[in-house]
């Protein structure tokens, strides 16, 4: 706890994103949001669940994508691969499978009966005398492109990707390899629509300047601490279009009886690490290998964000719905508790949580309404904040290379 | 006729927690939480507090899966001690203060309270 250097000038290590203010345009105007959902949106990969989720032939699951008003269905088929479609019946346009999850030789759909197999093709229509000229080898389910990193299932909702997921999550993602993704096997799930822009969503969590101000009895106590009395970050670093925050804080003996209990009770370690890492840290988790490091958060652009802490982890996703609305989609995965105590450990833990991000969603709602409402033009961004400062340049930088690909310069 | 053992030897005095807090998952006891006043959260937990030390170690020796109905409701009351838990040591308040309102929130996906983890 008396090694820590807090990091000053984060900004200026940065010198494309300037230091000066910025337009909260971005946040606001409805051109500029669709220009983002053509830009950004559909040219990204989107993550939609685990492989754990699709272990045997088989085994589906359906993710609805909010942004995009559709819903995509994985399954993994006799050959052991995994497949993404649009969950799209090709007769009619009814959903082809209606439920979350569950185990299928083939997907029948609740309409005219039309059904599939596990690669997508039309198997079978219901009283096809009836037809004209029906040509089947048409009408197979669409697929939507399909790849998977570190166990996480994206599907890519453009036509042909730009670029392979490995490259889209880039030495971000190259620089977490050997993250025991696979023991967060114990997963939790809820979602919200907030009435604000999407990047004030991802920038709530990307900043630690509110810390103090806004958690002080949930996060304060643990991150605010005599050498870090205003919970500095031990560090940001920016890789391409995405960047990590690693985090500081210290499990003081709390006055908080249950809290401690829980604390001491955990299956592995939480946010507030009371035990060291049980593997061989990747580089880019903990990337100062600082001794009171508790949790990363890795965000990539545009809004898939993982908080990796040494013995659970947690996806933020945002999915954005007009330029002042979007949905946030939050997954918690824990390793499994063995013992009943355990057990008591994990449900603090996804307690803490969500009451801790009860107290961030307010403030993001009433920011929205100010820029609505013309009130603030500009933000200026504390060094702490130098996260936001990026994510706010990758969308610049993002929609000025889609006006010049379109203009043909 | 013997008196059925609700609860493991040394938490007799608990069962009178069993009606309000023994819920089925999360969601249940989150429900529960925002739907009680301030004094009735303090009750339970300070009902709670002097044998949860206790209660931790007596469900260290039982795995997921395999508890008997006593072990089962001990833990139920302690899951639901964690909900109440920030509720009295955070915020003083049954809701987090100034917070999103959770009724906003759907709950998709939840960790099973008893079942063997795998």
């Amino acid at each position: 706890m008396n090694d820590f250097v807090s990091p000053t000038n984060l900004t200026l290590q940065y010198p494309e994103l300037g230091t000066g203010p910025e337009s909260t345009d971005i946040y606001r105007d409805p051109a500029i949001y669709d220009k983002e959902m053509e830009a950004i949106f559909k040219r990204s990969w989107h993550m939609v669940g685990r492989v754990n989720q699709v272990a045997e032939p088989g085994d589906f699951f359906v993710c609805d994508l909010p942004t995009f008003r559709y819903s995509v269905l994985i399954c993994r088929d006799k050959s052991g691969a995994i497949n993404g479609f649009h969950n799209v019946c090709q007769h009619r346009g009814n959903v082809v499978e209606h439920r979350s999850s569950g185990k299928n030789a083939v997907f029948m759909c609740r309409f005219h009966g039309w059904s599939y197999d596990l690669t997508g093709k039309l198997l079978r229509v219901r009283d096809e005398a009836g037809f004209h000229n029906l040509d089947k080898s048409k009408l197979n389910l669409k697929p939507v492109p399909t790849q998977v990193w570190q166990g996480f299932i994206f599907v890519y909702v453009g036509e042909e990707p730009a670029q392979s997921l490995e490259e889209y999550m880039g030495q971000q993602g190259r620089d977490i390899d050997g993250y025991p993704f696979e023991l967060g096997t114990q997963m939790y799930q809820y979602e919200t629509e907030v009435q604000c822009n999407w990047k004030l969503l991802v920038d709530s969590y990307s900043e630690v300047y509110h810390i103090p101000i806004l958690h002080p009895q949930s996060l304060s106590p643990t991150m605010m601490v005599p050498d870090n009395p205003n919970g500095h970050f031990l560090g940001t670093w920016i890789k391409g279009p995405h960047r990590t925050n690693s985090h500081m804080s210290c499990f003081t003996p709390t006055n908080h009886p249950i809290q401690k209990l829980a604390y001491e009770n955990q299956a592995s370690p939480s946010i507030v690490s009371a035990q060291a890492a049980d593997f061989k840290l990747p580089k880019g988790l903990n990337e100062s290998r600082a001794k009171n490091w508790s949790v990363d958060l890795h965000v990539y652009f545009p809004a898939l964000s993982f908080v990796l802490a040494s013995g659970m982890y947690i996806t933020h996703q945002v999915w954005p719905l007009a330029a002042n609305r979007c949905l946030y989609r939050k997954r918690g995965y824990m390793r499994k508790a063995e013992t009943a105590a355990q057990r008591f450990g994990q449900e603090n833990s996804q307690v803490e949580f969500r009451d801790v991000i009860l107290e961030d969603l307010n403030t993001l709602e009433r920011i929205q309404r100010s820029i609505d409402a013309g009130l603030i033009k500009e933000f200026n961004f504390h060094d702490q904040e130098v996260a936001l400062r990026h994510q706010a340049y990758m969308v610049r930088e993002t929609l000025k290379r889609y006006d010049a690909e379109r203009t043909g310069k | 006729m013997t008196h059925e053992t609700l609860l493991p030897p040394g938490f007799e005095s608990l069962e009178p927690c069993l009606v309000d807090w023994v819920l089925p998952d999360s969601a249940a006891r989150s429900n529960k939480r925002q739907a009680s006043t301030i004094e009735e959260l303090r009750a339970f937990y300070d009902a709670m507090l002097p044998h949860a030390e206790a209660a931790i170690d007596y469900l260290r020796n039982y795995k997921l899966g395999a508890l008997p109905p006593e072990a089962e409701r001990l833990l139920k009351l302690m899951l639901s001690l964690a909900e109440v838990a920030p509720a009295i040591e955070w915020y003083n308040a049954p809701k987090v203060y100034d917070g999103f309102d959770i009724s906003r929130v759907r709950v998709i996906a939840q960790v099973p309270d008893t079942a063997a983890q795998r």
